[in-house]
């Protein structure tokens, strides 16, 4: 479970990413993150895995304050960034293997995710080559693989298909739904509105840091005229803001 | 042509070096950078300006001159080369310009242009302060003139030296088609190249070499550049045949120019396309998937440790500093003072040594840029549930175990060679290792409070990092004070070794609480995305303050100098008698003002101080009970005290040591009546 609890943030007098938000994932769902570029999304998100500070507010992942008690928090939930330019430097194996270290993943436990896992994602062969020499898409998958090694509760994942083959997307997506449907909790940002139709138990939409939306996509429909489609609902939402 | 200088202003725009960008930054970084050289240029011109009457008693002009613009030429080459294969090939617009269709010798003129531009700063140190000096001393019309054009041509032949080299290589071998690969081995080329040099003339010594000799040696040095000798006599002629000279010097280099721009035509692209920024490594199998969990601490230095061996420009900058700079230090002190005997068992030589094996071993940088290295993913540090300090412990381990390599690889040489006695080499060697665990803390520290975070190229974070210049300065300080402090404070062997000790423990303790203290905040609060605004002001606020406490230390330091460190000193001569007390104190009479000279035990009460006092100490002009006002200059509360009553005033003086008061009395008796 994610809870937001009034949180603010601030970059600047004019530049507002978090305007009071509140908002509650709960477990044994998928949730669905949209906004336009600039609305807040990521940094939201951020605020989840501890990257930023909020100005006020609280956030508890699981119960447990992100601020108070960070490293408890942190064990709950495995973040696939927007970006996975990291570590370049370092073979796929030996990020892995760095990451299963930073959770604590027992030895036997890890080589056996290792193998399933970059097998699903079609890694196995790429594992001893640089991730600098990876595609886009390949990192991707060497990131998605690394934040679920731990078999967190909660996958944060912002825009996490982004540059994924068709085949891997699915995987994933396939793999979100098994999770949620383990009665534990899937948060996830896209530009995708098809993806988020398909695929999200719930969804909020955020612009200028504001939550303009948070509930199921019936609830969404209804409240617009129930023949539109997502995509024109949101336009609307966003434009009129 | 417009094409072509569009392209090379946005190329020199996109360049990486200060100045090549628009922000205000970058162009005062260039100005310090420029003002901070002028010492240097004007050592050089001082140089040339007082060996110039040697220098044309000999009719070494030419050889002088052919021999600055060759040395000049040859360390364009040097350190050109990387510059050169990084800009042709490597560079991030590279793969842009590609697309576009501009031909591939507009493109190569344009990056040509570039590297040339930072080709003239190297001609700027090497040839202006001698070419400057030349010119006001014996120069004409014709001198200027030809100096400023052949000034001007100058680095287009070794330039395209440079680039011919490169499109060869680079056309020719896919050896080389992989970016880190030619980083790595173009950065240890530049440095075997300028040991190459170093060394052997660090061997000739003090060898003297004939004016003879040095004329064939500028001649032979110009036969790297046979177009120097053009522009030399171009230079030098100061008639109109040197015109001449000048003419044929630039269609040489006009010719290579265009020979350079006609080869890159033809192989510019077949170098240039496919390339790759990594290798490809081996297959995982099942069986070589690691079953065993590492603990954090190690898992983040290993980490570190891959980065850092695999990055070009830290695995040049850090690591092989760290195995070359004892070799060079030793080589070189090896050579130039090996008839030079250690002192047994002193503290003060014990210190000393400890700041050399300190200083060297520090030299790997690795600390004082460990989370600048890091640079966008400095980011994943608030990611990991690991506590900041087990991260903190991780990130320090590279760093000592680098520096510690380093001092068992200098001490092994420096033993053999000097032979210090077994106290003085475990003593230096012990109190050294404590001195590497306190700055490489400290060096973590400064990146972690200063941490350059937003560079495009790697080198970026190691070269121009200014944390590393700061920690080697106060390193410098704090090690080279304790043998200032033992040479005042005259402390037997013994002593000396339990305050060496107990100095570096408490550097030890210092740096561990502000490291383990300050640094998880520290840590926490690294955003590399931060608004550059916000991050100025940070910065600006955080040099405010550091200046303060510098500025408060050394005011501080420098008081407590002079009132615990500077003692009375009293000088007489044949006409008068000088007391200096520290503390801008002093005074002066006149042997033959003296009327009355006599001692006493005790020293009446004193008041209205003009003056210093602190416990005995008094520094000053006061009211001495029963005399009235004068000047008094005491180190001791017990006597005897010395009165020297003067036409006009007297002066009251006490030392410590209470023969050296009896020792002046008996000097100044004789200049008045007894008391």
């Amino acid at each position: 479970m994610i809870e937001f609890s009034d949180v603010c943030k601030n970059f600047g007098p004019s530049k507002t990413a978090a305007d009071h938000l509140a908002l509650t994932v709960n477990d044994g769902e998928i949730f669905g993150f949209l906004g336009p570029n600039g609305a807040g999304k990521t940094t939201s998100i951020k605020m989840m895995t501890g990257i930023l500070k909020p100005d006020s507010g609280r956030i508890r992942i699981n119960g447990i304050d992100v601020a108070e008690h960070p490293i408890e928090a942190k064990k709950q939930f495995g973040y696939v960034p927007d970006s996975p330019d990291q570590l370049l430097r370092l073979k796929g194996i030996e990020y892995l293997d760095f990451m299963a270290d930073m959770y604590d993943v027992p030895g036997e436990l890890r080589a056996e995710r290792i193998k399933t896992l970059s097998a699903e994602f079609e890694m196995n062969k790429a594992l001893g080559d640089r991730i600098q020499s990876y595609s886009h898409g390949m990192r991707q998958k060497i990131v998605i693989i690394g934040a679920l090694l731990h078999d967190p509760a909660v996958w944060i994942l912002d825009e996490p298909l982004t540059g994924l083959d068709p085949k891997s997307a699915f995987t994933l997506k396939q793999r979100m739904r098994q999770h949620a449907d383990s009665r534990k909790t899937v948060f996830f940002s896209t530009h995708v509105l098809e993806v988020a139709e398909n695929l999200c138990d719930r969804v909020a939409i955020i612009d200028h840091g504001r939550i303009l939306f948070s509930g199921s996509l019936s609830e969404l429909k209804e409240q617009h005229r129930g023949d539109e489609s997502l995509e024109k609902i949101f336009l609307e939402m966003t434009d009129h803001e | 042509m417009n094409k072509y200088g569009a392209l090379t202003r946005v190329l020199f725009k996109n360049g990486a070096m200060p100045g090549q960008t628009d922000d205000t930054r970058s162009k005062i970084v260039l100005l310090i950078v420029a003002v901070a050289f002028l010492p240097l240029l004007g050592v050089e011109a001082a140089a040339f300006w007082n060996s110039y009457g040697m220098i044309t008693a000999y009719h070494l002009e030419g050889a002088m001159l052919t021999g600055l613009l060759t040395g000049a030429c040859v360390t364009m080459v040097l350190l050109g080369i990387l510059y050169v294969i990084s800009t042709y090939y490597f560079a991030d617009d590279t793969v842009l310009l590609l697309t576009m269709p501009i031909p591939p010798q507009r493109i190569l003129a344009a990056k040509f242009t570039v590297v040339l531009l930072f080709q003239y700063l190297i001609e700027v140190l090497v040839v202006l302060p001698g070419l400057v000096v030349l010119g006001i001393r014996g120069g004409n019309v014709f001198y200027w003139v030809n100096a400023i054009l052949v000034f001007a041509a100058l680095p287009l032949l070794p330039t395209v030296v440079c680039s011919v080299v490169s499109i060869l290589i680079m056309a020719f071998s896919r050896f080389f088609h992989n970016k880190d690969r030619v980083k790595f081995l173009a950065g240890l080329l530049a440095i075997a190249l300028s040991l190459g040099i170093c060394i052997p003339m660090q061997l000739l010594g003090d060898r003297s070499v004939s004016i003879q000799d040095s004329s064939a040696l500028m001649n032979k040095a110009a036969v790297l550049f046979p177009s120097n000798l053009l522009a030399g006599h171009a230079i030098l002629d100061g008639t109109a045949v040197s015109l001449l000279w000048l003419v044929a010097f630039l269609l040489v280099s006009a010719a290579a120019v265009a020979v350079f721009l006609l080869l890159g035509n033809r192989l510019y692209l077949r170098g240039v396309v496919g390339l790759s920024q990594t290798s490809v490594g081996s297959r995982v199998t099942n069986e070589g998937l690691r079953t065993k969990r590492r603990p954090a601490v190690l898992s983040l230095a290993l980490k570190d440790w891959r980065l850092l061996c695999r990055t070009p420009a830290y695995a040049l900058n850090c690591l092989l500093g760290a195995l070359l700079v004892p070799l060079i230090m030793v080589v070189t002190f090896g050579v130039t003072l090996h008839s030079i005997a250690i002192p047994h068992a002193d503290a003060i030589v014990i210190s000393l040594c400890v700041l050399f094996l300190a200083f060297v071993s520090m030299t790997n940088v690795v600390s004082p840029t460990a989370v600048s290295r890091d640079g966008p993913d400095a980011n994943l540090a608030r990611l990991f549930p690991v506590p900041m300090k087990v991260q903190i412990l991780g990130k320090l381990i590279p760093g000592l175990g680098l520096s510690f390599a380093t001092l068992i690889i200098t001490t092994i040489p420096v033993c053999i060679l000097y032979r210090p006695d077994a106290l003085t080499a475990v003593s230096a060697c012990g109190l050294s290792a404590i001195s590497l665990i306190t700055f490489n803390m400290f060096g973590l520290f400064l990146d972690l409070a200063f941490p350059k975070l937003l560079w495009n190229d790697e080198t970026a974070a190691v070269k121009q990092n200014f944390n590393v210049t700061i920690e080697l300065l106060v390193m410098a300080i704090l090690l080279g004070l304790p043998a200032f402090l033992l040479y005042k404070m005259q402390l037997n062997l013994q002593n000396g070794l339990l305050f060496l000790l107990i100095y570096n423990l408490v550097l030890l303790e210092a740096s561990a609480q502000l490291l383990f203290r300050k640094g998880p905040e520290l840590l926490s609060g690294i955003d590399p995305s931060a608004k550059p605004a916000k991050k100025a002001a940070d910065r600006r606020k955080t040099i405010r303050v550091t200046l303060g406490v510098v500025f408060t230390v050394a005011v501080l330091g420098m008081v407590g100098w002079e009132i615990f460190f500077v003692h009375t000193d009293v000088s007489v001569t044949s006409s008068e008698v000088t007391v200096s007390a520290g503390l801008g104190e002093s005074s002066s009479f006149a042997l033959s003002q003296i009327q009355k000279v006599y001692l006493k035990d005790t020293l009446p009460s004193v008041s209205g101080r003009v003056g210093f006092s602190s416990g005995a100490q008094l520094r000053g002009s006061f009211v001495v009970e029963g005399l009235g006002r004068g000047h008094v200059y005491t180190e001791s509360k017990k006597g005897p005290f010395l009165f020297v009553i003067y036409k006009g005033g007297f002066t009251v003086l006490n030392f410590n040591d209470s023969a050296k008061t009896n020792h002046l009395y008996a000097v100044l008796r004789q200049y008045g009546q007894k008391a």
